[in-house]
């Protein structure tokens, strides 16, 4: 794979310039869509991510495109990357849900993966009312309405 | 790379923005459902407890796992799928597992027909218990045109003059019923890209089986056992773009591959339905001539002990066909004190 020069400068929300390789803004798959399309501009916004995730979703996408260049050992490279993606997902549950959106906005597919795989673990093995605490979901049935639900549902309450 | 100071304002933001509480709600609902289908299915349905917002949100996962046993009893289990199933409200899902007991299954047609419907595309539905109750999967199964990998266990597949499976491309059929020999062989020559075919047949099924393919490229076969019976059991192949086939087959008396490629890759472990070799026994013997003229085009070979003793002791009776394209042959042998139980000769 030959390493691209050229550079390109991803605008935030709040509009800082961060200036990465083509190779790096091509993993955001919107990015490559517009590159494709002959969108040729050396700066490109985007508006709905904000500058500190916009900087984790390019140090996702750079470690990505470090390893992908690096040729043999490729056992090795795919376990570095495993504890790569485990270190970088594990962070407090705001900045999850901002990654997420962010990597489904800017089409980064795996990062949209690891993101969504960490929400179901942390969901898996818990209690209803650990998941509703956890993430400040409110309980918006009537005690009605809430067994109606249990009895419709019992298989999956069962331990 | 981002530089050190930007990292810092980038902290410090972080550090504003901690005190807002996080909420899941923000995601979007598709996103919710990525989540779910990461889930099992269990997990996935109990989250309909949560909120107003969560009571219908697992119906949109693409994936789902059904199972009779995970229901306190039988109706449970009928009545949940009964509204799951719900063709008005079943949309969307892709993948389907359901493993369903002995218990009458009148519920099947219907559970079906919405699948159908709502476009699956991998199917696998599973009878446990190893009792007589082979239900019969619905017509529809055999029209649906979103179909690409279907796995059927302990079921009876009806016969039908109509099949039409124009996206499937891997079939596993274990332990099945056919009523006629006709049923499976229309089954697998009416999906025009059949790629895999792996198949168990049952205990005591006598039956000639073909497979007339002009996709499919992998085969795997075993039968182990059946009652003597009058009947001669068989294989027979006529799949030119098939490049692996693997056979285990304790009961066929007759083999046909027909043209096989020459870079096919072969594993095979019968006997042709003999105890012992008998060179007094001409229909064995033209059956062990055509099949070997068949293969005679294969790369790679794996055979059993006792598939080379027959195929030895009928070579002393007539020439084998040269095997010109073969680049390998494994014979496996069982050596009881011997450490290597598999033994290599290069041709």
């Amino acid at each position: 794979m030959s390493e691209s020069n050229k550079k390109i400068s991803l605008i935030s929300s709040e509009g800082e310039a961060f200036e990465v390789s083509e190779a790096v803004a091509r993993e955001f798959e919107i990015v490559a869509h517009m590159l494709e399309d002959g969108c040729s501009g050396s700066s490109i916004p985007i508006t709905t991510v904000d500058s500190n995730i916009l900087g984790k979703v390019i140090e996702y996408c750079t470690k990505h495109v470090e390893v992908g260049n690096v040729e043999g050992n490729s056992e090795k490279a795919e376990k570095d990357l495993e504890e790569f993606d485990k270190r970088f997902i594990a962070v407090e549950m705001n900045t999850l849900f901002s990654l997420i959106l962010a990597a489904n906005y800017l089409n980064v597919k795996g990062l949209l993966n690891i993101g969504c795989q960490k929400v179901a673990d942390t969901i898996k093995d818990m209690k209803p009312e650990e998941v509703r605490s956890i993430f400040n979901i409110e309980n918006d049935y009537t005690p009605a309405e809430e067994e109606v639900v249990r009895k419709e549902n019992e298989w999956a309450f069962q331990p | 790379m981002i530089d050190r100071g930007k990292t810092k304002q980038a902290s410090s933001r972080r550090l504003n923005r901690g005190l807002k509480e996080y909420r899941i709600s923000q995601l979007p609902d598709p996103l919710i459902c990525h989540v779910l289908s990461l889930l099992s299915t269990k997990e996935a349905v109990g989250t309909s407890i949560l909120s107003t917002r969560w009571r219908n949100l697992w119906l949109w996962v693409h994936r789902f796992e059904l199972s009779h046993w995970e229901f306190l009893d039988f109706n449970a289990f009928v009545s949940f799928g009964n509204r799951y199933f719900d063709s008005t409200r079943l949309s969307c899902i892709h993948n389907l597992k359901l493993t369903i007991d002995e218990n009458e299954a009148s519920y099947l047609t219907p559970w079906i027909d919405a699948l159908v419907k709502s476009k699956i595309q991998h199917l696998c539905v599973r009878r446990t218990g190893g009792g007589s109750s082979f239900h019969e999967m619905p017509l529809s199964l055999y029209v649906c045109e979103t179909l690409v990998s279907l796995k059927l266990v302990q079921l009876t597949l009806v016969d039908t003059e109509f099949v039409s499976l124009p996206c499937l491309k891997t079939m596993h059929l274990y332990n099945n019923m056919y009523p006629k020999e006709t049923t499976f062989e229309r089954l697998v020559s009416s999906c025009p890209v059949l790629e895999d075919l792996m198949m168990d047949v049952l205990r005591n099924d006598a039956k000639v089986y073909r497979v007339h393919s002009r996709s499919l490229k992998r085969l795997r076969f075993l039968r182990s056992s059946s009652l003597q019976s009058d009947s001669v059991p068989g294989v027979v192949i006529d799949a030119p773009l098939l490049c692996s086939l693997r056979i285990s087959d304790g009961v066929s008396k007759m083999f046909i591959v027909k043209d096989m490629k020459c870079n096919a890759k072969l594993d095979i472990s019968f006997d042709f339905g003999l105890e012992a070799f008998d060179e007094s026994n001409v229909s064995s013997i033209s059956h062990i001539r055509n099949f070997l003229s068949g293969i005679s085009r294969v790369r790679d070979m794996t055979i059993s002990a006792f598939t080379f003793e027959i195929i030895h002791h009928y070579s002393k009776l007539e020439p084998l066909p040269r095997f010109d394209c073969m680049t390998r042959l494994d014979v496996i042998v069982s050596l009881p004190e011997s450490d290597i139980p598999r033994t290599g000769i290069a041709q």
